[in-house]
This record gives C-alpha cells, sequence and structure tokens, in this order.
C-alpha cells in the first residue's frame, strides 16, 4: 500500500517536472526563439528589361546617412485611472512609430551621352564644350537601409514615402556644399590626364544639348 | 485610497520599464573625388518570392510573400585609375590602357520595389517591414551576383572602347588603339 502511495507521487512529480519543462518549452519558442533570420527567399531569375548605351563621367561622389522618422500619437492623453490605457501610457502615448536609417551617395559629373560634347582644334590650341556637370546618381538600397523601430502597422505606401525622403534629404544634403564647382574642377583635371597634348587646352561647360 | 495608490504604483512601474530609443544622431558624410565612365545601363528586375511554412508543431497557419523589384545597374571603367604611361602618343596615334570594367553603380530605389502578393493563416504574425528589408536585402545580393553572368561588363568595355575612340578621334587622331589593364589588388 505504501509502495504504491510513493509510486503515485513519484509519477505526480514526473508529470508536473514533464508539465514544466514542456511549459518553458513553449514559452521559450514563442517569445524568445525567432526564425525569421533563418528565413531564405527562393532562387528564382533575374530577367533583364533594358539596356541603354550611356556615357557619364562622375568625378564627385558624397556618401550620408540620414534618419527618417514618422511617428503617430493617440489624440487624447492617457490616464493612469483607466487600466484600458495603461499601454498606451507605456508606449509613452505613441501610437505608432517608424524610424529608418539610409545610407546613400549622390554622383555628380557629366552626362555625355549621345555625344554631348564638342571639340575643335586648330595648331595652338583645342577647346572642349562640355556640359555642366550635375546629379547623375542617387544610389540607395536594402543592403544600405536600416529599419531602426517599428512600431505598429505600417503600409508599404507610407515605408516609400520615407524613403523617397530620405533621397530627397540625400541630394539637399549634398547641394549645401555646392559640389557642381567641385565636378568640374574634376571634370577638368581628368580630361587633362586623358588628353596629353602640348597644345593649350580650354575646357568650357556651356555645351548645349 | 489603497486601490488608487496600487494603481499609481503600477503605472510608475510599467513606465519605467520602456526605455525609449533614442534616435541615433548621425552626422557621418564623405565626398570623394572619383573619375568613373559608366558606359552601359542595364535595369533588371526580379521577383522575391517566400514561402514560410509552419514547420515547428506549436505554430499554426503559413506566410506567403511576393515581392517584385527592380535595380539599375551601371557597368565602366574608373578613369582615375589611369596611371603615367598608360597613354602613350605617337604622330596621330594614340594608345591607351583602361582599367578592367566593372559595376560603377548599383542602385535599388523603393519607387520600384512592389509588394504582389502577402498572405498570413492562421495564428501567424504579419510580415514587418524589417522582414520584407532582410528579405530584398537577400534579393539585392542575388541580384548582385547574378548580373555578373550576363552581357553587363562586356558591354561596359565595348562602349567605353566606342566613346573613347570617338573621343580622341574627335581630337584629331587617326587611328586610336585601346588595351584593357587587368585587375590591380588594391
Amino acid at each position: 500500500m505504501m509502495i504504491s502511495k510513493d509510486l503515485i507521487r513519484l509519477i505526480k512529480n514526473i508529470l508536473v517536472i514533464g508539465v514544466l519543462i514542456a511549459i518553458g518549452f513553449l514559452v521559450y519558442h514563442f517569445f524568445f526563439s525567432s526564425t525569421e533570420d533563418e528565413l531564405k527567399i527562393d532562387d528564382t531569375p533575374i530577367h533583364i528589361e533594358s539596356i541603354r548605351t550611356i556615357a557619364e563621367i562622375s568625378t564627385v561622389s558624397y556618401q550620408d546617412e540620414v534618419v527618417m522618422d514618422t511617428v503617430e500619437f493617440y489624440k487624447n492623453a492617457p490616464s493612469i485611472y483607466r487600466p484600458t490605457e495603461w499601454l498606451q501610457l507605456y508606449d509613452r502615448n505613441v501610437k505608432r512609430r517608424l524610424t529608418l536609417i539610409v545610407k546613400g551617395e549622390v554622383k555628380y559629373g557629366l552626362d555625355l551621352t549621345n555625344s554631348n560634347f564638342d571639340i575643335k582644334s586648330n595648331n595652338d590650341s583645342i577647346w572642349i564644350k562640355l556640359p555642366e556637370p550635375t546629379i547623375l546618381d542617387v544610389i540607395v538600397s536594402p543592403s544600405k537601409t536600416e529599419v531602426f523601430q517599428e512600431q505598429g502597422r505600417w503600409s508599404d505606401s507610407d515605408r516609400k514615402r520615407l524613403e523617397a525622403k530620405a533621397k530627397n534629404t540625400l541630394i539637399t544634403n549634398a547641394r549645401i556644399f555646392k559640389l557642381e564647382e567641385k565636378a568640374r574642377i574634376n571634370s577638368e583635371r581628368l580630361f587633362l590626364k586623358l588628353i596629353q597634348t602640348d597644345k593649350t587646352l580650354i575646357i568650357s561647360f556651356d555645351h548645349e544639348r | 485610497m489603497k486601490k488608487l495608490t496600487f494603481i499609481f504604483f503600477v503605472s510608475i512601474l510599467l513606465s519605467g520599464c520602456n526605455e525609449e530609443n533614442k534616435l541615433p544622431e548621425v552626422e557621418v558624410y564623405e565626398i570623394r573625388n572619383i573619375g568613373e565612365l559608366s558606359t552601359t545601363e542595364y535595369t533588371v528586375g526580379k521577383i522575391i518570392k517566400l514561402d514560410d511554412k509552419a514547420d515547428e508543431w506549436y505554430k499554426y497557419g503559413d506566410r506567403k510573400i511576393l515581392i517584385n523589384c527592380k535595380a539599375k545597374v551601371k557597368a565602366g571603367v574608373d578613369l582615375s585609375l589611369i596611371k603615367e604611361g598608360d597613354i602613350t602618343v605617337s604622330g596621330t596615334t594614340i594608345t591607351i590602357t583602361i582599367p578592367p570594367t566593372e559595376i560603377t553603380s548599383f542602385s535599388m530605389d523603393s519607387k520600384h520595389i512592389h509588394t504582389e502578393m502577402e498572405s498570413v493563416s492562421g495564428f501567424r504574425d504579419a510580415f514587418t517591414h524589417l522582414e520584407k528589408n532582410k528579405f530584398l536585402k537577400q534579393g539585392e545580393a542575388a541580384i548582385r551576383e547574378e548580373i555578373l553572368h550576363t552581357d553587363i561588363i562586356k558591354d561596359g568595355r565595348l562602349n567605353a572602347e566606342a566613346f573613347l575612340t570617338d573621343f580622341y578621334k574627335q581630337m584629331g587622331f587617326e587611328k586610336v588603339i585601346i588595351k584593357q589593364g587587368e585587375h590591380d589588388d588594391k
């Protein structure tokens, strides 16, 4: 009789320990184990949509990092007396927030596509007429974009709006440094390197397409 | 009174736990002098496909997503790498050794990224932007790898040769010889 009581207690203890282990395992998997990192996209081919012959000489590169933040608050301030609003209080009244860190590059240079330049020469001099330097590329990509904070539901168009704003900020930041002038100087230097001549080289940036 | 005091302390505890993420103050910029001649531009598309099946017994439901994305890739030569001695002139003949053709620009703008299909069933969470960005990064890496298997490098080289030939001929040279240099391990 005594043995059977001990046996029942042992079985009960084993069962309780088993249940505790199972609960621990479930809690770990639900809250701490993240399988998202392991998600791999399927192997799909790329398709070429267009091929264009260009002639762009980039002479200045501006690299920057911008932070884009958008936040939406609850209309009413939370009250500590209303338990339904405690979560609101916990979130500092923030309803949703999306913050991106975007690293990008702005390239300045000359667009010489379709022979958009003129060269004339005589016995003493060479005249090269080039177009004004301009922004050739604003480079952004997912590998240089970080989703720093995401709270609440945000649509793709919300995110696109933030990324477009980041791109514009990159351009605005680049313009502060008046890089067209630097691009002009660098272009002159590059053409002097490419044209090895005893003649006088005159470069101007007033070629009209 | 006791109830009010309890609510007050719980609220203090709850709000104290929220370590608000501070936005990083970024002021990192770099201005570099470059000299890249881009001569070909490929626009490539890719469908990013992911089927996240519930492979664990405690998960219920599936998640699927299809994202259509485009990348603009340019190739050409880095003219700043031309050294003294790479250009030689003999009468009306010019010989120029240009650096190897490479990818000069890779851009994957969000303007050309569209989620075509997103399906979530059961008790699964919807895809977050953090997750979508991870899939896009994988897609970008795949495009960067696969683009090298197209003719972009060959086209870049041929177009660079055509551009330089035209340029030097306009300057009065009758014969333009262009040689392709080898990769320099910097």
